[in-house]
């Protein structure tokens, strides 16, 4: 299945062909922010060393945000038309959920050590919206069982389905599961782990977890009743520098991965650290600072993943948060 | 950028189709237009009712309803005139001036089109278009004109020569004579958008009823105001605030339109008087009002000036005018790149 990927919601314009998971070609241009001169000549960049052109491609992606205002229109546009044209379908995914995949892999090795060897991993993507607030996701890594790994993609994405949990696999075949550590179907019923953290969730000052199913996050839950102008995203004041870091001190997380690009909560998140040092001196951060811009290979990713169990919508809409302001600098 | 393939025309083909998208404000607009002139469909997805509780276009949100609709806009368009996309000869895309959200969707659409379909791109402006939308509802208009644009967003006089070049001598210092109109309901909560409801309100009243100024009439110059009416209204109503009962509401309506509409008809009367011209092409939202129609038509016929103003359904954002305009790009081979960018403002 071919794949063409989007990736404009920030200063990286980013356009990713794949072939399922194989990425057969990337472009990213850095240049600027003006996504809507370059992107029909990226993407035909992203063509030219391929022996197929735009009419075989099965599949379109596009991050939907939350991230620059006029840049996550222009993707969304153009692929929602190619889809059109096309009569293929297009699915559309939230940023958070691209940071979290490209930090799993890349630091695959380190996570699946940490993991075989009993411990957890976090993964919290953390992007700047300014205003002294931050978007945030958090997820946890988790290998799946040994049985399932040998049974092939398909029989391990159907085991995991029910679960609200998705399934993605890097390009050295190492195979790892996220799921959404809130999602309030799996962690409240079933886990007392999940119940506690859920509740530490909630006292986190202003936080706002989208419940909505329209905003096209692949974790999100049911829609609520206030429909998409109750999905703001997962927003977390960070004025008195409250946040996700102080859940993992109480529930005895070991590993910590700080994601994204709001590089100012960083600081926030170590000086509260510091303070605790006594109660969660056991956990280990990682902060990843390369992170700075979405990619859209692993929006590809993502997709060949949702595809193998759903098809496509092709309604997308950009990720709806407050005010957004462009991070690109 | 990198170079996009080589672009073919469809030389085929006697008739050519021309894909139109127009989405610079809150209309989510195509159409295909054969030959320049035979509209084949003309598809509109107006957001008025979502704009409405806020009483006027809310650009975040136009833009997030254009991306919702703006794949099933074009779809219908096509559906309705009965033919497939590969028959589409180009696509002619409103690029300025607007709100930049909305723009770059409708863009970002055709370029994607013209990509995968390999065919060229043609960029227009709105207001050029809005203009056309005369030649559209009647071929046989030619030479040199004064045309007016009145919409919620311009209140312009332009000359226009033969080669349909266009040179702006007046413009709005203020509101747009539509966001008066919009203003006025939404002070007298008559609801959005202001103008078809205080059209269809002012026809019972009296236009006497209140003597309003005639703003910039003696200006000198071909500049319109229509922010002091509006405020001149307002100031009155909470002086008696009788007026404001609903058996007064047709006359006081009726009075600000009259106002309104004798500006704008003095101005350009006097704009074609002194550049000498037999022509006026009017065009823009606002000239589907009724009383605005019917003034131009008396003035005309007053002095002996042949007053064009199209059907109410081009009069309106529509991609009719956009698609008709580009296929006058078409036939001079004025392509756009498929870089194109969009603008909020834009000289001709």
């Amino acid at each position: 299945m071919k794949i063409l990927a989007i990736d404009s919601t920030s200063k990286n314009l980013s356009i990713c062909i794949s072939d399922d998971n194989d990425i057969l070609s990337s472009v990213n241009d850095y240049r600027s922010l003006k996504h809507m001169e370059n992107i029909i000549g990226n993407i035909d960049k992203a063509f030219m060393n391929l022996p197929f052109g735009i009419h075989d491609i099965d599949l379109f992606a596009v991050n939907l945000g939350p991230g620059d205002f006029t840049g996550s229109r222009i993707g969304i546009s153009v692929i929602k038309t190619f889809s059109m044209l096309s009569e293929k379908d297009a699915f559309g995914f939230n940023a958070l959920d691209a940071f979290a995949v490209s930090s799993l892999f890349k630091n695959l090795k380190k996570i699946e050590r940490k993991i075989a060897s009993g411990g957890r991993v976090i993964i919290t993507p953390l992007m700047d919206v300014r205003n002294h607030e931050i978007y945030f996701s958090i997820y946890e890594a988790v290998i799946s069982e040994g049985e399932l790994l040998q049974n092939g993609v398909k029989n391990i994405f159907k085991e995991a389905g029910n679960q609200n949990v998705v399934f993605v696999s890097g390009a050295n075949n190492k195979k790892i599961l996220i799921k959404k550590l809130y999602d309030e179907n799996i962690l409240i019923s079933k886990n007392d782990f999940g119940e506690r953290f859920y509740q530490l969730l909630t006292q986190i000052r202003k936080l706002n977890q989208c419940t909505c199913s329209s905003c096209g996050s692949i974790f999100s839950g049911k829609p609520s009743a206030g429909g998409t102008e109750n999905c703001l995203g997962d927003t977390a004041d960070t004025g008195k520098g409250k946040t996700g870091i102080s859940i993992a001190g109480k529930t005895g997380i070991i590993d910590y991965i700080l994601t994204g690009n709001a590089f100012f909560s960083y600081s926030s998140i170590l000086e509260e650290l510091r303070e605790r040092s006594e109660e969660i001196k056991d956990i280990k951060i990682f902060i990843e600072k390369s992170n700075k811009y979405t990619k859209a290979e692993y929006i590809n990713l993502l997709a060949f993943f949702r595809a193998l169990t759903e098809s496509g919508n092709k309604n997308i809409a950009p990720f709806y948060v407050r005010d957004f302001i462009p991070f690109g600098k | 950028m990198a170079e996009v393939k080589e672009i073919k025309i469809n030389k085929n083909k006697n008739d050519i189709y021309i894909l139109g998208i127009e989405t610079s404000c809150d209309d989510t607009c195509a159409s295909v237009v054969r030959n320049g002139n035979d509209i084949l469909s003309n598809v509109v997805s107006s957001q008025n009712e979502i704009h409405e509780k806020y009483g006027g276009v809310v650009p975040e949100i136009a833009s997030r309803k254009h991306l919702e609709m703006i794949d099933i806009v074009i779809k219908e368009a096509l559906l309705k005139a009965g033919i497939e996309s590969s028959q589409i000869s180009t696509v002619s895309v409103t690029n300025r001036p607007g709100l930049l959200g909305s723009l770059l969707v409708g863009a970002g659409a055709a370029k994607a089109f013209c990509y995968f379909k390999n065919i060229p791109l043609i960029t227009v402006n709105h207001l050029k278009a809005h203009i056309y939308a005369n030649v559209l509802a009647n071929p046989g208009i030619k030479g040199r004109a004064i045309s007016l644009i009145v919409s919620g967003g311009h209140s312009s006089l332009y000359i226009m020569d033969e080669e349909f070049n266009i040179k702006e001598i007046g413009h709005t210092v203020d509101d747009a004579v539509g966001e008066a109109y919009d203003k006025i309901a939404r002070y007298l909560g008559l609801g959005y958008p202001g103008g078809p409801v205080i059209d269809k309100i002012a026809k019972n009243g009296n236009p006497q009823f209140v003597n309003f100024t005639r703003p910039m009439t003696q200006s000198g110059d071909y500049n319109f105001s229509f922010s002091g009416i509006k405020t001149a209204l307002i100031y009155l109503t909470k002086k008696n605030p009788d007026m404001l009962k609903e058996e007064n509401l047709a006359d006081i309506t009726a009075s600000f339109q009259a106002a309104a509409v004798d500006v704008l008809v003095m101005k350009t009367i006097k704009a074609a008087r002194e550049f000498k011209t037999d022509k006026i092409l009017v065009s823009g939202g606002v000239a589907a009002n009724s009383r605005l129609r019917e003034q131009f038509e008396i003035a005309g016929r007053e002095n002996k000036i042949s007053v064009h103003i199209p059907p109410v359904f081009l009069c309106m954002d529509n991609a009719a005018m956009v698609a008709a305009l580009g296929y006058q790009h078409y036939i001079k081979k004025e392509f756009s790149d498929l870089s194109a960018d969009v603008f909020s403002r834009t000289d001709f």
